[in-house]
């Protein structure tokens, strides 16, 4: 079965005080429309963007992202 | 529906070119017969079309606080390119075909005119593939 790349970051923004995608995205430098990809699982972002993702939710990597 | 910068300037894009250039490519097979020389048209065309975009893309950098492109922009761009490849490849293929083959078609594209237009539009058609496929592609969420 072919492995693919999920993520929490729905779930982290929820837990921090319900952080809008457009708030994320700003955060991170890019648009809320590849917010909404990387969330769907359609895209996966760079490892320049999954660390800052990780940095602005101050957990691991693994955290955000799972390789199942 | 809540569309990004890229997204809008994609629009503005395809809308300008199908104006600009389906007038210019109209009128001129329509004229077939009586051609002369168009090289001062197109290039007026070309340079109107350039300002008229930068004015479009200027307007709407105004009206969006987030005019930004992003790593996934770009990614789209270069399939796009891909795309628009392919499209202007498959078109001077068919264009050799026809003139190898002796093909009904043939008789249009040997003549300047005929050869002419067609060009433009295969150019024309292949950028708007590029374009369309990028607004494809950022909407489906690749």
């Amino acid at each position: 079965m072919k492995k693919l790349i999920y993520n929490n970051i729905k779930i982290l923004r929820e837990n921090n005080g319900e952080m809008s995608q457009q708030k994320l995205a700003e955060a991170i430098g890019v648009t809320r429309q590849t917010i909404i990809a990387i969330e769907k699982n359609k895209y996966s972002p760079s490892l320049e963007v999954a660390f800052k993702i990780a940095l602005e939710f101050d957990v691991p990597l693994d955290e955000v992202f799972v390789y199942k | 529906m809540n569309l990004s910068y890229k997204e809008k300037t994609l629009i503005a894009s395809i809308i300008t070119t199908i104006i600009f250039f389906g007038s210019y490519l109209y009128i001129g097979f329509k004229n077939l017969t009586n051609w002369s020389t168009k090289f001062g048209e197109l290039f007026a065309l070309v340079i109107l079309f350039i300002v008229f975009e930068i004015i479009i893309q200027s307007a709407l950098k105004l009206g969006d606080k987030l005019s930004i492109e992003d790593e996934r922009d770009k990614l789209i761009e270069l399939t796009s390119y891909k795309y628009s490849y392919w499209t202007l490849t498959a078109a001077i293929w068919f264009v050799i075909f026809q003139l190898l083959l002796n093909t009904p078609f043939s008789k249009f594209f040997n003549t300047p005119q005929g050869l002419f237009y067609s060009l433009v539009l295969f150019v024309i058609l292949a950028e708007l593939i590029s374009f369309i496929s990028q607004l494809y592609l950022s909407l489906k969420g690749k």
